[in-house]
């Protein structure tokens, strides 16, 4: 249990450094909302690793913590509602067994921007900012595909270093 | 952790991807005809803060959102541009000038939209405060 904490402390921050690190990154878009989201890719490990309660948790710290570190209490809605729709798509994926981590990744990623964008209809009032909704689609999924193969590749590794029962 | 992808996977990026070509397909046809704007409509946290005609020319216009800084509008020639934005992010300004009807520039740290609409037929908005 107390190692079970200490991992998950571990992923907490590491998610906190790839948001971070995401921002030294400058992807300059018209649009606003398109973005790697690097972070996913600690959602997608604590997933398969700890399941989706403990991936919910760590999103939920995360933006805590990124919001009130860079972009302030407006800009925590709008990652909320993109990292709890983005978290509970990918949980409900995952569930049924069939796509692997690049699939679940790629729902996660078009389920976030859908949520970031829906949370800012709502804030400016103005249905028509709807409109960039294809575009955060593609973006969302080009991302997904991104932070997929890194957590796949992030996953064997981990799963080679630490075996199942050498982790509880 | 076997193979690289499955079949699953591919279905749901054919799935996003066709849902934006249909939806960019929508918005393609329904704005095809939108005729050159009237005025730019103002709004700030959901509620219209000024209505400008496009057919004036306005060097500097700022608009004091109250959260973090101020935005500067700019018409000239009929189209309208966010020439400063006080937000961290900026895309507001990247979006560029937009002149037909239905176009927008949005500011989501100052939760401002800008829309260019038809005609000025509300004749109570039609101040234009500098």
């Amino acid at each position: 249990m107390a190692k079970k904490t200490a991992y998950i402390g571990i992923l907490t921050a590491l998610a906190v450094c790839l948001a971070w690190l995401e921002r030294l990154i400058p992807l300059d878009a018209a649009v606003p909302g398109v973005k790697l989201g690097l972070s996913n890719t600690v959602t997608l490990i604590t997933m398969h690793l700890f399941g989706g309660g403990c991936a919910f948790g760590v999103t939920a710290v995360r933006v805590l913590l990124t919001g009130a570190m860079y972009s302030g209490v407006s800009g925590i809605i709008y990652s909320a509602a993109g990292g709890f729709l983005s978290c509970a798509v990918m949980i409900g994926l995952k569930q049924t067994r069939f796509p692997t981590v690049i699939g679940v990744s790629i729902a996660g990623g078009v389920f976030h921007n859908i949520g970031q964008l829906l949370a800012a209809a709502l804030v400016v009032e103005n249905a028509g900012i709807l409109y960039y909704l294809p575009i955060l689609i593609v973006s969302g999924a080009a991302a997904g595909v991104v932070t997929g193969l890194c957590a796949r590749l992030a996953l064997i590794a981990i799963l080679k270093a630490f075996p199942p029962q050498k982790r509880s | 952790m076997k193979r690289l992808f499955n079949k699953y996977d591919v279905l749901i990026l054919l799935i996003s991807l066709g849902a934006a070509v249909a939806l960019s397909a929508i918005f393609f046809i329904t704005g095809r005809n939108a005729p050159q704007g009237g005025y730019a409509r103002i709004s700030v946290n959901g509620s219209v803060a000024a209505e400008l005609p496009l057919s004036e020319d306005v060097p500097e216009y700022s608009i004091i959102p109250a959260y973090s800084g101020v935005n500067i509008l700019e018409i000239r020639g009929g189209t309208v541009r966010m020439a400063y934005a006080g937000c961290p992010g900026g895309s507001c300004v990247r979006q560029g000038s937009i002149s037909r009807a239905g176009q927008f520039i949005v500011c989501l740290p100052n939760r401002v939209v800008v829309e260019v609409a038809g005609e000025n037929r509300d004749p109570h908005i039609d101040a234009v405060t500098r």
